[in-house]
């Protein structure tokens, strides 16, 4: 699914139209309906912010859909070298070994957090 | 597929849409009717924008993309159908009228008569006759046709001459305030009101 496709359903599960969801975001409803249809690349990070409040959605995803890092997580990967080269080691695990990796990941949270 | 149609039957096919997009929403048929998702929920069409071009002395205000379920509003006239929601939502309404009274959605899919990228342009004709067709005096029953649907969706009778029953027609400010609690131009309001024999 697309970026616009998702869009799309989020504003109809929410049955709103196009002019009231833009009007909300602060955007044009012409540029909207690019977004939908797909003539328009997805918008920055902040927009899809905006548009995933208007419509309780979850920002990750659409984020995700858009190819955009979510901005709570680019000041997590440049904050020391060793993220990015983490992120490359792992650049080719699948979504098991990625789970693997995150069940590890709340192991040691739940240690760090009971000292 | 039903080629000519009476305008009884246009009045019962606008209210069965209705009817059937408050049975998939849940929504209430209140005015103004919504007429976006009406056309996106109740007819599965999708609204679009863009620049369409407009042959030499003629207004194009939106175009029906039948193969693709799309109705493209013609972006170049934005500032007119901002400026006038009732223009946008009868000619929204319009298209959703070509949209269930004209299209063959058995064909769509088999691509016999709607081939890839064909298209219905729609030339709004009220008030926006080119000057041919004026001088001409054609007649476009499909443009009629789809034009009734319009003020029949935006206007259902059940709901619309109660509420025009409780009001002086022949008194203007009645007449803005009924336009303006059914969201539409007061020239659509006066030509619904001419059909239902109102006034």
């Amino acid at each position: 699914m697309t970026f616009g496709e998702r869009l799309r359903q989020l504003r109809l599960d929410k049955k709103v139209n196009q002019r009231d969801l833009a009007s909300r975001v602060g955007i044009d409803f012409t540029y909207l309906s690019k977004l939908e249809n797909a003539r328009m690349p997805p918008p920055a990070t902040a927009t899809i912010a905006r548009l995933s409040k208007a419509l309780g959605a979850d920002s990750d995803e659409l984020m995700l859909l858009a190819r955009k890092v979510p901005v709570d997580i680019a000041p997590v990967i440049t904050r020391s070298p060793v993220v990015p080269a983490f992120l490359r080691s792992i650049k080719d695990f699948d979504d098991s070994e990625i789970s693997q990796l995150s069940d590890y990941a709340q192991k040691m949270r739940t240690q760090r957090d009971a000292k | 597929m039903k080629r000519f149609w009476r305008r009884d039957q246009i009045e019962d096919l606008a209210f069965v849409t209705l009817l059937d997009f408050r049975r998939r929403t849940g929504l209430r048929l209140e005015p103004p009717i919504d007429v976006d998702l009406v056309g996106e929920l109740g007819c599965g069409l999708q609204w679009d924008w863009d620049v369409l071009p407009e042959p030499p002395s003629t207004l194009v205000w939106a175009a029906l993309f039948p193969h693709e379920a799309r109705v493209v509003m013609n972006e170049a006239h934005a500032p007119k159908f901002t400026a006038s929601r009732g223009l946008e939502r009868f000619t929204k309404a319009h298209e959703i009228g070509h949209w269930m009274l004209h299209v063959d959605k058995a064909k769509i899919d088999s691509a016999s008569e709607y081939s890839q990228g064909d298209m219905v342009v729609e030339y709004i004709v009220r008030g926006a006759l080119t000057s041919a067709q004026a001088r001409s005096g054609q007649t476009n029953w499909l443009e009629r046709h789809a034009d009734w649907f319009a003020a029949a969706l935006l206007m259902p009778a059940s709901i619309f001459v109660p509420a025009a029953e409780q009001l002086d027609l022949r008194d203007e400010n009645s007449l803005r305030q009924l336009a303006a609690r059914f969201d539409v131009s007061l020239a659509a309001l006066r030509a619904r009101i001419g059909q239902l024999e109102l006034a």
